[in-house]
């Protein structure tokens, strides 16, 4: 795990724009401005840790940024999601989770797999949450590597499909 | 509040510390954090142990020595919670795995790197390393841009966050420092400034845990306000020390063999001294 400095690399097909962010969302993440009128598509994959002013930063921009036409979250790490159930404001009513990762562990094998959940497939929000079957490399089954009450708090939460 | 009164279950403390301040010390069992912070504030406590957190006996004999003697804590903080063996120079050196001296204000990610690199071999759980890289993120922080630009009043978050109002003054360089046990690992941050004023520390988390967080962000000049309680959440134990306008030391535990759901029920235990 490389915890490089905060990226955001920016590409547009048709009207939609898309954000890849990467590297650690701190202190020195800028957030880059946005038309409104455009749906925005952010990708946080490359996220690899978020600390408390990081935080900050995001939920002052989502917030300003209530008003923009949608912002559809996907491919969001566990560093990400798992804020979610600390602050209310990490997303707003005109944000959809179109997918994010939930960890697995094996304890015993010390493997670590991060099962990508779809909306949809996987879960809806305030609607099902579909948990699967996890097994590691070598058969045996493996455990969620969170607090399952609190990771998935976000989905009772009702938001725009 | 007095003993009888309180919605938790007491041990004979009089068999531990027959001679005094037996109100610092609290010994008890799954009590919520917020109850616990209530108490803090509002009563004479120091020590808060309970009982189904991890090593009950070794973290009653934290609490006696930092009230006892306090500069074992501040001078071998690892070993004296972890208490293998009795802390000393010797201990101390061999438990302590990394130890980082801050020399320039961006060397954050450098130590997040060893951070993580000496977990990992440890545990391979995500959650954990998360959990001990953010807590590490924000001891440095704290210590880099709050420890040197605050008075004792914290009424101030410290410099704004960019690395340009940043100087690391020689004499008065931050230490980061790491080590485990068996169960458990020890990260620790000290700076040489002793400015933090632990009663708004605690009355700031009590008022996380009170609140909806994102109404407890600050969203203007400095922190944000809510690095301390994310240090509570992620840690088993935490050990706050200050010698005022001396040194700051907070040190957190984390249990490492845990699974995150055992980990995030685990009831916290936690220690100030003050002086």
């Amino acid at each position: 795990m490389s915890l490089g400095p905060f990226k955001c690399e920016i590409s547009v097909d048709k009207s939609v724009v898309t954000w890849k962010f990467s590297g650690v969302m701190n202190e020195h993440m800028v957030i880059p401005s946005i038309d409104k009128t455009s749906p925005l598509i952010i990708n946080l994959r490359g996220v690899k840790m978020v600390n408390s002013y990081g935080l900050k930063i995001w939920t002052k921009w989502i917030n300003a940024n209530s008003d923009l036409l949608s912002i559809t979250l996907e491919e969001c790490p566990y560093v990400f999601v798992n804020n979610f159930s600390m602050i209310n404001g990490l997303v707003t009513s005109n944000t959809i989770i179109k997918s994010f990762f939930v960890p697995f562990f094996n304890d015993q094998s010390q493997e670590r797999r991060d099962i990508l959940f779809q909306q949809g497939t996987d879960y809806e929000v305030g609607g099902f949450l579909r948990l699967p079957d996890v097994k590691d490399s070598q058969g045996e089954y493996m455990e969620l590597d969170v607090n399952p009450t609190r990771y998935f708090s976000f989905l009772k939460r009702k938001s725009k499909k | 509040m007095s003993q009888s009164d309180s919605p938790f279950e007491f041990m004979e403390l009089n068999q531990i510390s027959p001679e005094k301040d037996l109100e610092k010390f609290l010994f008890t069992d799954n009590a919520p954090t917020l109850a616990i912070l209530d108490m803090f504030l509002n009563q004479k406590l120091h020590h808060v142990v309970q009982r189904s957190n991890l090593e009950h006996d070794k973290e009653i004999l934290v609490s006696l020595d930092m009230d006892r003697d306090p500069n074992c804590f501040f001078t071998h903080p690892i070993s004296t919670i972890l208490r293998i063996e009795n802390p000393n120079d010797e201990t101390e050196k061999k438990l302590r795995k990394i130890s980082f001296e801050v020399v320039n204000s961006d060397d954050k990610n450098k130590l997040l790197e060893d951070v993580a690199n000496y977990v990992r071999g440890l545990t391979k759980a995500n959650s954990l390393i998360n959990e001990v890289l953010n807590t590490a993120d924000e001891l440095y922080t704290n210590a880099i841009y709050n420890a040197p630009y605050v008075d004792y009043s914290n009424d101030k978050s410290g410099a704004e966050r960019d690395l340009k109002n940043i100087k690391i003054v020689e004499d008065k360089r931050p230490h980061v420092f790491i080590g485990h046990d068996s169960d458990r690992i020890v990260l620790g941050c000290s700076d040489k400034f002793g400015m933090l004023n632990i009663r708004k520390l605690l009355e700031r988390v009590k008022k996380c845990y009170e609140n909806e967080l994102s109404k407890v962000i600050n969203y203007e000049n400095g922190g944000a306000g809510i690095g301390a309680f994310m240090i509570f959440e992620s840690s088993a134990s935490v050990y706050i020390g200050v010698k005022q306008g001396i040194q700051t030391q907070i040190c957190c535990s984390f249990a490492y063999k845990l699974s995150s759901v055992s980990r995030s029920q685990l009831p916290k235990n936690i220690h100030i001294y003050s002086g």
